[in-house]
């Protein structure tokens, strides 16, 4: 029976070459002859860093997972060297021999192309040794006793842990049997953990002897990770299964020559480790920092520039370096706290830290680039870093300096950044402004004002005075008139009469013309202080239009017409038609009629 | 009698400071020689020189904020643009040339819509400067008195009639052209907005210096000034924000 190529050996080999400079890429396959239905492993490993990395096409096989890609780090003697490989697992799907091509990958530059694989697929049944040719119960028997000799077993540094803190698992093999094929059947599921491999399976395998109950073992580690928990409560650490080869003494009927070279016998078995239950707790809420983002461990921080002057619109490089061990593959780039004008981009980051067994240490450096867009005088307050210290059990804030910026004003004109987001108006914006102004229209000492100066004040003041006086004047006047027309009126019989006396001696010293001026003035003034009429508007039509405003004023109307022009003509022209006499006592008969009439 | 002598007393105090402003009016002609000949900073130091001997004019500052325009210190130009129109806001180049100086401000506030009578109001108001409209209430008060004096006097109905309307509606706008020119003088007297001065500047919730940041303004943006505390001032932006600045980081129209 042909046997296949061991894990083992080529990991021996791999150790071997390791130091080699040049770039191997290479394809191994878990196994070269395989089963129908059997699933088996294909890596592609490469012994430095590559990059698009293009799989070949797995004609005959199924691909039932894959690429797993699996990076590793080690330093060795100071200098860095970096693996990574590529693996699949495959079932085959029908018999024959099936070459499986080359993968390729670029490292620095150049295209590597790995070795191809040829697969013989049997039968299934034939390639297993461990498929069942004697009867059952044999087997369960002899896998009994297999499970005493083989066993993987999972160890944890601690049993509890607070969110974020480190636990380191190791997953071993146990063997008191030769093994020959060591194949990966199924990878712990660590849900609620961030995992980072230390080792894993695929690198080289350092054998131990460990006593176990006064037996003494082959021991291999297999997988080393150290986790961080990321959520409270019991997270489990599923079992590791892997699939071995060992070889046990045939207990077939023996044949003479296997009694002599004694037979053994191959068989694959799937040993699968313990699991385990982790408590994680929650970060206790008292005293958690506001800005806590859930970094636990020990930090120092350190917050420096570039440069501390510069020029609006230049760049500024704020470098944020965290320092220390701790879930470091957990932390986020913290917000520093920039001016608010300031234009900031996302941090660079930078990964110095190592994770090794015993957890994450070094630092990671956040590196802002930031442009001042205006100038002035700028600081960025210092950074608060909060972290959980898993020594004290407490948390812990740690203050950065703060930074100050002197920005001088750009080369270019600081708004034409924003010129695109202008508002509709720009059009005017090749206008220039208008020209100065060469005369003035106001130019004065600032003590100078028209308005609220003396002579404004006085002015009004003026105005108003004047107003006052002419109001009170015109009121005057017209007091004065109202009055004077009132006394006349209440006198008019009085002078009336006065008048009548005085023609009537006019009459009895026969003065004639005397007498018939008397009683016309007498008449006319009559009436002028009776109606309010001035001397100027006095006249025949004007006395007629006044007696016409008394009612049952006719007969007097025709009285007065009559005396008045008899009174003229008689003045006038010395001659009457009535007697001086008659006059006298129509004149009179008149001034009483009218009396009683207003009254 | 008295009239007489108060107008005699008023050209005489003319008399007496006329040297002074025809020696300003000299240096103003100067400095317009100068710019004229694109020697920005050199006429920029002769009217800074006349602010400082206490001229009030709204030209004086528009020329000095057309040379700080030209030597691109806009908040500086703003500032003086916006003096100008405080003393004449019917200068309307003055107005003209603010709105390209705020052009180029980073700031662009988008203010509340103002109501329409008060839109009306400023439109009024932006018709004269304080002195013009002191005389326009004084002429206007004179007419005023004299259509009364008619009304008193004549008999005839209709004429009383022209003549009390017209007294009140003068009598109306004498009073509105006063409280124009008041409100002027008022304007001038307090300073109720400034100009942002810093390049950039950030705007604090509270008048001390550890408190939170609300917002950032840049140079030439015009503030409301709602209150001061110490050396803090809190401004009030078109848009309704409001927050603290050091008084030194902005000027006072």
């Amino acid at each position: 029976m042909i046997k296949k190529i061991s894990i083992l050996l080529f990991a021996i080999y791999l150790s071997s070459t390791a130091f080699a400079d040049s770039v191997r890429f290479e394809a191994i396959a878990s196994s070269t002859t395989v089963a129908v239905g059997q699933r088996f492993q294909v890596t592609f490993s490469l012994n430095t860093k590559g990059e698009n990395f293009i799989a070949p096409v797995f004609h005959k096989f199924r691909q039932l997972s894959g690429p797993n890609l699996s990076n590793s780090m080690q330093y060795v003697n100071g200098q860095m060297s970096q693996s990574m490989s590529y693996s699949f697992i495959l079932v085959a799907n029908e018999e024959g021999t099936f070459t499986i091509g080359g993968a390729s990958i670029l490292v620095d530059g150049k295209n590597y192309k790995s070795n191809s694989l040829e697969i013989k697929v049997v039968k299934a049944g034939q390639a297993t040794p461990i498929t069942p040719n004697r009867n059952q119960n044999n087997q369960n028997q002899n896998e009994i006793d297999l499970k005493d000799y083989v066993f993987v077993k999972t160890f944890v540094d601690k049993s509890s842990a607070f969110i974020g803190e480190k636990l380191t698992v190791t997953f071993k093999l146990y063997s008191r049997l030769t093994l020959t094929n060591l194949t990966l059947e199924k990878l712990p599921v660590l849900n609620g953990f961030w995992t980072q491999d230390v080792r894993t399976i695929y690198d080289k395998i350092e054998l131990s002897r460990e006593q176990v109950n006064g037996v003494v073992y082959q021991v291999a580690e297999l997988q080393k990770s150290v986790l961080y928990p990321q959520r409270s409560g019991d997270l489990i650490i599923d079992p590791m299964e892997i699939k071995v080869g060992v070889q046990t003494q045939s207990q077939r009927r023996q044949s003479i020559f296997d009694q002599i070279f004694g037979s053994y016998e191959s068989k694959e078995v799937i040993v699968g480790s313990n699991a385990l239950k982790i408590k994680v707790e929650a970060l206790p809420t008292a005293g958690k920092p506001a800005n806590f983002s859930g970094a636990v461990g020990n930090f120092t921080i350190d917050l420096v520039a570039n440069k501390d002057s510069i020029k609006a619109n230049e760049a500024i490089d704020v470098t944020l370096t965290i320092k220390g061990n701790g879930n470091f593959p957990l932390l986020s780039a913290p917000k520093l706290n920039f001016p608010a004008d300031f234009e900031t981009y996302d941090p660079d980051v930078s990964n110095n830290f190592k994770t090794t067994a015993a957890g994450s240490a070094g630092s990671k450096v956040f590196k802002y680039l930031v442009i001042p867009r205006h100038s002035g005088k700028f600081t960025i307050e210092p950074f608060q870093f909060g972290f959980f210290d898993l020594a004290t059990k407490r948390y812990k804030v740690i203050k950065s300096d703060s930074l100050q910026f002197i920005v001088s004003k750009g080369t270019e004109s600081e708004g034409t950044v924003y010129r695109g987001s202008r508002k509709s108006e720009i059009e005017i914006l090749n206008d220039d402004i208008r020209y100065i102004h060469q005369d003035t229209s106001i130019f004065l000492l600032a003590s100078e004002g028209f308005y609220g100066s003396t002579v404004f004040y006085t002015l009004i003041f003026l105005l108003i005075l004047l107003f006052a006086v002419s109001y009170f004047i015109i009121k005057k006047i017209k007091a004065k008139n109202s009055n004077l027309s009132q006394v006349r009126q209440s006198n008019a019989v009085k002078v009336a009469k006065k008048r009548m006396a005085k023609a009537k001696t006019y009459l009895s010293n026969q003065e004639n013309s005397k007498f018939y001026e008397e009683i016309s003035t007498a008449l006319y003034g009559y009436f002028s202080d009776k109606f309010g009429i001035s001397v100027a508007e006095l006249s025949q039509e004007k006395i007629l239009d006044f007696l016409a405003k008394i009612p049952e004023s006719g007969a007097v109307q025709v009285e007065v017409k009559s005396v008045l022009e008899e009174a003229e003509m008689a003045r006038f022209a010395s001659t009457s038609s009535t007697e001086p006499n008659a006059l006298y006592n129509k004149s009179i008969e008149i001034i009483r009629t009218i009396e009683n009439l207003n009254r | 009698m008295r009239l007489k002598i108060l107008l005699l007393l008023f050209l005489f105090s003319k008399f007496l400071i006329a040297s002074d402003i025809d020696q300003a009016l000299v240096q103003f002609d100067s400095a317009n020689v100068a710019y004229a000949e694109a020697d920005f900073e050199g006429a920029q130091k002769q009217y800074e020189a006349l602010l400082e001997s206490n001229v009030l004019s709204d030209d004086l500052h528009y020329n000095l904020a057309n040379t700080y325009f030209k030597t691109n210190q806009i908040s500086l130009a703003i500032l003086h643009y916006e003096k100008a129109l405080k003393i004449n806001p019917s200068n309307e180049d003055a107005a003209f040339n603010l709105k390209i100086a705020n052009e180029k401000t980073v700031d662009k506030i988008e203010s509340l819509p103002e109501l329409f009578i008060y839109r009306w109001w400023k439109n009024v108001y932006q018709l004269f400067y304080m002195d013009q409209w002191a005389i326009l209430s004084i002429s206007l008060l004179a007419i005023s008195l004299l259509l009364f004096v008619a009304y008193l006097i004549f008999q005839v109905i209709a004429i009383k009639k022209v003549s009390f309307y017209g007294f009140i509606l003068f009598l109306i706008v004498a009073g509105l052209s006063w409280v124009m020119a008041a409100n002027q003088k008022a304007n001038l007297e307090k300073s109720s907005h400034g100009i942002i001065m810093e390049p950039s500047l950030n705007v604090v919730s509270a008048p001390s210096s550890g408190s939170s940041q609300l917002f950032v303004l840049h140079e030439g943006t015009k503030v409301k000034i709602v209150q001061e505390d110490e050396n803090w001032v809190e401004i009030a932006l078109p848009n309704g924000n409001k927050g603290w600045i050091l008084n030194e980081s902005v000027a006072s129209i």
